[in-house]
């Protein structure tokens, strides 16, 4: 069966967010700035959600992130409705080749974001579970911290994994 | 296949003299929902929160601890309403949209709505699912008969499915995508004829888009039918935003990050004058300022109300 029209202009816009070449006879001209808009606007939105999630990782690769998030978003549109899962390719596209060879991370970063993920999943699958934990520190507080101490972050940045019983207790100071 | 229905939806039948008044109401949101269960708490009989509204897919596959906030404010007599963003209700589905919807998405709003017990379900005319991947952001749909067809479809498979009544809201958009066949206001008006579903006004963004796309605010809502308005969204927008959309000339960005501008408090008291309406809410969903900032607002709305003897009635 044929698209219809419509259906030919939601895939080339679904097209258009995955960073894929797409047909331009399918919408106006000017469409394609205007759609400009809205993936900026998703990668805004999503930026400031990646702080709350991954606020460490975030720390580290903020510099970047507008290029960071787009080339995430383009090979990993979330296939559920609920916002938060979104975020959860982010630390194996952040191990992946790609991400590693184009950004040139601190070794230690997947791993670092992985831990930061699994507490959002564990906050989200069962509180219980999370309480057995006893965290000092969860990621909402540990955001909190690291942004009352943001001369830290350079460091941070340049930290080996020699170097990371310090920057815990740059955290546990506050 | 027969549809299953729910224990809570009495009917998908749209009758809004059928429908109570909720006065005022406050989108709740993470980061103001201590400081919006405090005040409810300690406020008086003069309440300007007299209902929240949540973003539904925000409280969909949570840990029952995260939904005890919703009791709390229930059990202090503030109904919860919910507001979705991703039932996509613009997307064109190859076959029938009963087995191309998000089934998870679709369970998960049905043990939030048995929960909170809503008068009505909504969600803006938007298409933000395509070949089952969320795009999280508002696409515009544009406005030919065959989006209008769509909707229809997708707004009466969700009642079915739900056995609530549908409200749609008017989007803010910064693109039609393709020439046009009809107006904005002929489009709507088709849908909500076609759907027989309710309106949920976004007064903020019939002045973004009124300014955005160089038509007269008053006039369009002269041409919409407005006997449908169940709900009305009233919002803050971002001025000057030229520099990032200036190849379009689009003057305004639609965030709820803002404080309601005086034109916009127009139009309110504009649409008030022609239409009764169920429910009133103040979004709010970034850049948030102290919290007694957002009360000083909600009891301006309230004032205005009130010159409209919109109150509560239970």
């Amino acid at each position: 069966m044929q698209n219809s029209r419509l259906q030919n202009i939601q895939n080339e816009i679904l097209k258009y967010f995955q960073g894929e070449k797409f047909n331009p006879e399918f919408l106006d001209a000017v469409a394609l700035d205007e759609l400009a808009i809205y993936k900026s606007l998703t990668i805004s939105a999503f930026e400031e959600y990646l702080e709350n999630i991954f606020p460490c990782t975030y720390l580290l690769i903020q510099d970047r992130t507008p290029e960071i998030i787009q080339d995430y978003l383009e090979r990993h549109l979330s296939v559920s409705a609920v916002y938060y899962e979104s975020a959860r390719a982010f630390p194996e596209f952040i191990k992946s080749d790609f991400f590693q060879d184009k950004y040139d991370p601190p070794n230690f970063i997947y791993e670092l974001a992985l831990v930061e993920w699994t507490e959002i999943e564990l906050r989200n699958s069962s509180q219980k579970k999370l309480q057995q934990l006893k965290l000092n520190y969860p990621i909402t507080k540990i955001r909190l911290l690291m942004k009352e101490c943001p001369e830290e972050i350079d460091e941070l940045k340049t930290a080996d994994v020699d170097k990371e019983p310090e920057v815990l207790e740059i955290r546990q100071g506050n | 296949m027969k549809t299953q229905k729910l224990e809570f939806g009495n009917s998908a039948m749209f009758e809004k003299n059928k429908l109570r008044n909720y006065g005022l109401g406050l989108g709740l949101r993470a980061a103001i929902q201590k400081e919006t269960l405090n005040y409810i708490k300690a406020e008086t009989e003069e309440s300007c929160i007299q209902w929240l509204e949540i973003i539904a897919e925000n409280y969909i596959y949570k840990p029952q601890a995260q939904l005890e906030i919703l009791k709390e404010f229930m059990d202090k007599g503030r109904p919860i309403i919910p507001h979705s963003v991703n039932l996509s209700i613009g997307t064109a589905y190859k076959s029938s949209s009963r087995e191309n919807y998000d089934r998870r998405l679709l369970d998960g709003l049905k043990d939030l709505f048995k929960l909170i017990q809503p008068p009505w379900f909504s969600d803006h005319i938007s298409c933000t699912r395509i070949n089952g991947f969320y795009l999280q952001e508002l696409i515009p749909v544009p406005f030919i008969k065959e989006s209008v067809n769509t909707i229809v479809d997708n707004i009466k498979f969700l009642e079915d499915e739900f056995q609530l009544p549908f409200l749609i809201e008017n989007p803010s958009y910064y693109s039609t995508l393709i020439k046009p066949e009809m107006s904005e206001a002929e489009f709507l008006n088709e849908i909500l004829d076609k759907a027989d579903c309710g309106l949920l006004l976004d007064i903020n963004n019939v002045y973004v888009n009124a300014v955005n796309h160089n038509y007269n605010a008053m006039e369009f809502l002269d041409s919409l039918d407005l006997s449908r308005t169940v709900q009305v969204h009233i919002a803050g927008h971002l001025e000057d935003y030229q520099a990032h959309l200036s190849k379009r000339h689009l003057k305004i960005l639609d965030t709820h990050g803002e404080v309601i501008k005086e034109e916009v408090f127009a139009l309110f008291k504009y649409l008030l004058k022609k239409t009764e309406v169920k429910a009133v809410l103040l979004e709010r969903d970034s850049n948030f300022p102290e919290f007694g900032d957002i009360i000083s607002e909600l009891l301006h709305i309230k004032e205005l109300m009130k010159e409209f003897s919109l109150t509560v009635s239970n």
